[in-house]
């Protein structure tokens, strides 16, 4: 099944066609909501609470943007909302590494790639909001920039200046990191 | 500030709509052409790549199906009662807003309470004023009577029906009108005599 067929069923309450849907995204929008939570914990209630809303708003959906598109919207338009209710763990998002799970095929690739981990959750802390939330939102949804930039209601211009501080400040800290 | 460093700059600002592919046919060409000979846009643009593809690398974040399949069940209501019911609830008032299932549900407890204080109350006694309107006779039902009652009624019925009642009736009636007329003559005529007197005709 297309996904248009997939949202259509959804739209007359197909639960299993929502499921298949989601299914494809899963990890991406997962990931996105992990990055921006700092905890299994916070991604799995922020991924409900943007489910619910995907799930609500499908009747809404009339395709005028790409669904990932959409679904990104939604879920770190979610995420913003809870953090404006938790302000005090806004800035302050300690990635739990520990739950972090690698499927890698060596052990010896398990050990660079949790490496690179650390090295990167080090390297992402020195971001600010803003530069964080479109560096994640890009990596996570593919949405282009202009895609970015409707979702998080800022002007183009803005939002290319975020990524490219956060890109820049990201290389920065791995050559300082790297060179210790 | 000399050509390259200009260059540079300009390329900074459009690097990642050139990575998508966002600008014009003719600034996608542009680009490609001094990426090619312009060795510190090319460092620009390889360490920009290197960055994002070392995040995609380490970027594998697993839900796990049973979670998963657990908070979709939850989206689409597929478990819980007390979910499904909001969901209907919410889905009626056309709102999102969690707090008016809340409110919902308070104006359907005062309702319950409602119905249970009033069959639990003293009402008056409904018994007294039926024996107001309806004579003991009927509430005090006796079968034999009434059924007495009714043997009777049918037998007069029938009787009623019957012509040589009905000729016996109209006779009695006669007769009994008969008796009264012959007395009420016999009674004029002692008045006559007594008013001529001892007179003879």
């Amino acid at each position: 099944m297309t996904e248009t067929e997939l949202i259509e069923n959804c739209k007359s309450g197909d639960g299993e066609a929502f499921r298949n849907l989601l299914n494809v995204y899963q990890k991406q929008l997962f990931g996105y909501l992990w990055r921006l939570g700092g905890s299994q914990y916070a991604a799995e209630e922020l991924f409900q609470e943007t489910t619910i809303k995907i799930w609500k708003g499908l009747k809404n959906y009339n395709g005028s943007n790409k669904f990932s598109s959409w679904i990104f919207t939604i879920a770190h338009n979610t995420a913003i909302d809870s953090f404006r209710k938790k302000r005090n763990n806004t800035n302050e998002t300690e990635i739990d590494e520990n739950t972090l799970v690698i499927s890698t095929e060596t052990p010896d690739q398990n050990i660079i790639k949790n490496e690179n981990i650390t090295l990167l959750n080090r390297a992402m802390k020195n971001l600010n909001e803003k530069q964080k939330e479109v560096f994640l939102l890009r990596q996570h949804s593919g949405m282009k920039f202009k895609e970015i930039a409707k979702a998080t209601d800022q002007p183009l211009n803005t939002v290319l200046s975020h990524m490219n501080y956060a890109v820049k400040k990201l290389r920065k800290e791995l050559e300082v990191i790297n060179e210790h | 500030m000399n050509t390259d460093n200009k260059l540079l700059l300009e390329f900074e600002k459009e690097i990642w709509l050139y990575i998508d592919k966002d600008l014009s046919e003719e600034r996608i060409q542009f680009w490609t052409n001094a990426i090619s000979k312009n060795i510190e846009l090319q460092n620009l643009l390889e360490s920009t790549n290197s960055i994002t593809d070392l995040y995609n690398e380490v970027s594998d974040y697993n839900l796990g199906n049973e979670i998963f399949d657990k908070i979709i069940d939850k989206a689409i209501g597929k478990k819980g009662l007390l979910f499904k019911i909001k969901n209907y609830f919410l889905h009626l008032l056309d709102q999102g807003e969690e707090h008016l299932f809340g409110k919902v549900a308070f104006a359907s407890f005062l309702i319950i309470c409602a119905i249970v204080v009033s069959l639990v109350s003293n009402k008056p006694n409904s018994v007294k004023s039926v024996t107001n309107v309806v004579k003991s006779e009927i509430l005090e039902w006796d079968p034999e009577t009434v059924d007495n009652q009714i043997k009777k009624i049918e037998t007069l019925l029938l009787l009623a029906k019957n012509d040589k009642y009905k000729k016996y009736y109209i006779n009695k009636i006669a007769s009994n009108q008969w008796d009264r007329n012959t007395y009420g003559i016999e009674n004029r005529i002692e008045k006559i005599k007594n008013d001529l007197g001892n007179n003879e005709f």
